[in-house]
């Protein structure tokens, strides 16, 4: 009697555990912080790196919306992304492509403005800067390291 | 500073060197309707010139050609524009006064920091790679191949204005925007003091950093 008292209450953690687990990876995958009810504006980058459809947008860390969808246009990166609803966007906002976390998980992150002018939906924030590409920049140091090294 | 920021200034500086390299160009069309190109190209001309003027290479002639050189970058910028956009959400509140403040510290700053290196031109190669001009705005991409050989990509982001036809706004080297840059410093500070011992932090930054 004791020991399926201790199997059954390793058995119900194992489950608790699971169901956790579960509950997690689900949440932690889908679109939380905007509704339907979110408007779009489009971004242009020249790199997105690893950015993907569903990939946050933050500001100052805190989700504000979602990639939408990531289309190419004249061979350029062109990224549609849902807005919540009360966030307001300033014209002269800079959009910028970084990653967060252990995984490198690539996410849009909105500096605001100082412009009057707001966006409103389908427009585009012209300010972007794209996904830094650390192995270009480490290439072009070492091939300057003869004389120097650095880009001055 | 932080390496990031000293990369920037390093790219800042490079950016600058542009202004103060190319081939001499003759004057064509009036410069209230040069394009954007046009502008930087004929900007460049013009601060190469002052540099190369063995007139000027003189040491007691040292202010009067670092004058010259900035009155020309002076009329390539809207420093108006580049305040409002480094202060971002911290521009709305302030007053006309604390704007002009500002702006004549923030255009001081830049001055402090990057201006001997303009000075310091060794006659890098520039590439003009082009313009794209969609409606008021328009990036003119350029290349500079520094002296050590390493191609260097510059963005130019330009506006036309109402008042002062194209002027840039903002410069990116490698991707790395010079706006964007300052406004996170700023921002940072900004949160955690109020404006005024912001502006003392400013003041103070400015004194210290050499004018050579």
């Amino acid at each position: 009697m004791k020991k399926l008292s201790v199997e059954l209450t390793v058995g119900v953690f194992v489950l608790l555990a699971l169901i956790l687990f579960g509950y997690f990876s689900i949440k932690v995958g889908s679109a939380d912080s905007v509704g339907s009810d979110g408007y779009e504006l489009i971004a242009r980058f020249s790199d997105v790196g690893n950015l993907k459809n569903g990939s946050a947008v933050v500001i100052a860390g805190v989700p504000i919306g979602r990639v939408n969808g990531i289309a190419l246009r004249d061979y350029q990166a062109e990224v549609r992304k849902a807005v919540a609803p009360d966030v307001k966007i300033q014209e002269d906002a800079i959009a910028t492509v970084k990653s967060r976390g252990l995984l490198g998980e690539s996410l849009i992150e909105i500096s605001p403005g100082g412009s009057e002018t707001i966006l409103a939906s389908g427009q585009r924030i012209r300010e972007t800067q794209p996904a830094i590409d650390l192995y270009g920049l480490v290439a072009k140091y070492i091939f300057s390291q003869k004389s120097g090294g650095g880009i001055e | 500073m932080s390496r990031q920021v000293r990369m920037v200034g390093s790219a800042v500086a490079l950016a600058a060197l542009l202004l103060a390299a190319g081939t001499a160009r003759p004057e064509t069309a009036d410069d209230a309707h040069a394009g954007p190109m046009e502008r930087i190209l004929r900007t460049t001309d013009q601060i190469l010139a002052v540099l190369k003027d063995p007139a000027l290479k003189v040491p007691e002639k040292k202010a009067e050609r670092r004058a010259k050189v900035l009155a020309l970058i002076d009329a390539r910028f809207n420093w108006t524009d580049i305040a409002q956009r480094t202060l971002a959400t911290y521009w709305a509140p302030r007053t006309p006064e604390e704007r002009k403040e500002f702006i004549d510290l923030f255009k001081d700053l830049l001055k402090r920091t990057y201006m001997s290196k303009i000075e310091g031109y060794a006659g890098e190669k520039i590439i003009y790679k082009g313009e794209r001009i969609e409606g008021s705005y328009a990036r003119v991409d350029v290349i500079i191949v520094s002296t050590k050989g390493v191609d260097i990509p510059v963005q130019y982001s330009m506006k036309k204005y109402d008042a002062g036809g194209w002027l840039i706004y903002d410069i990116a080297i490698e991707g790395v925007k010079l706006v964007n840059n300052y406004r996170t410093q700023f921002s940072s500070m900004l949160n955690s003091m109020a404006y005024p011992q912001f502006v003392e932090k400013l003041k103070a930054k400015v004194a210290e950093t050499k004018d050579e």
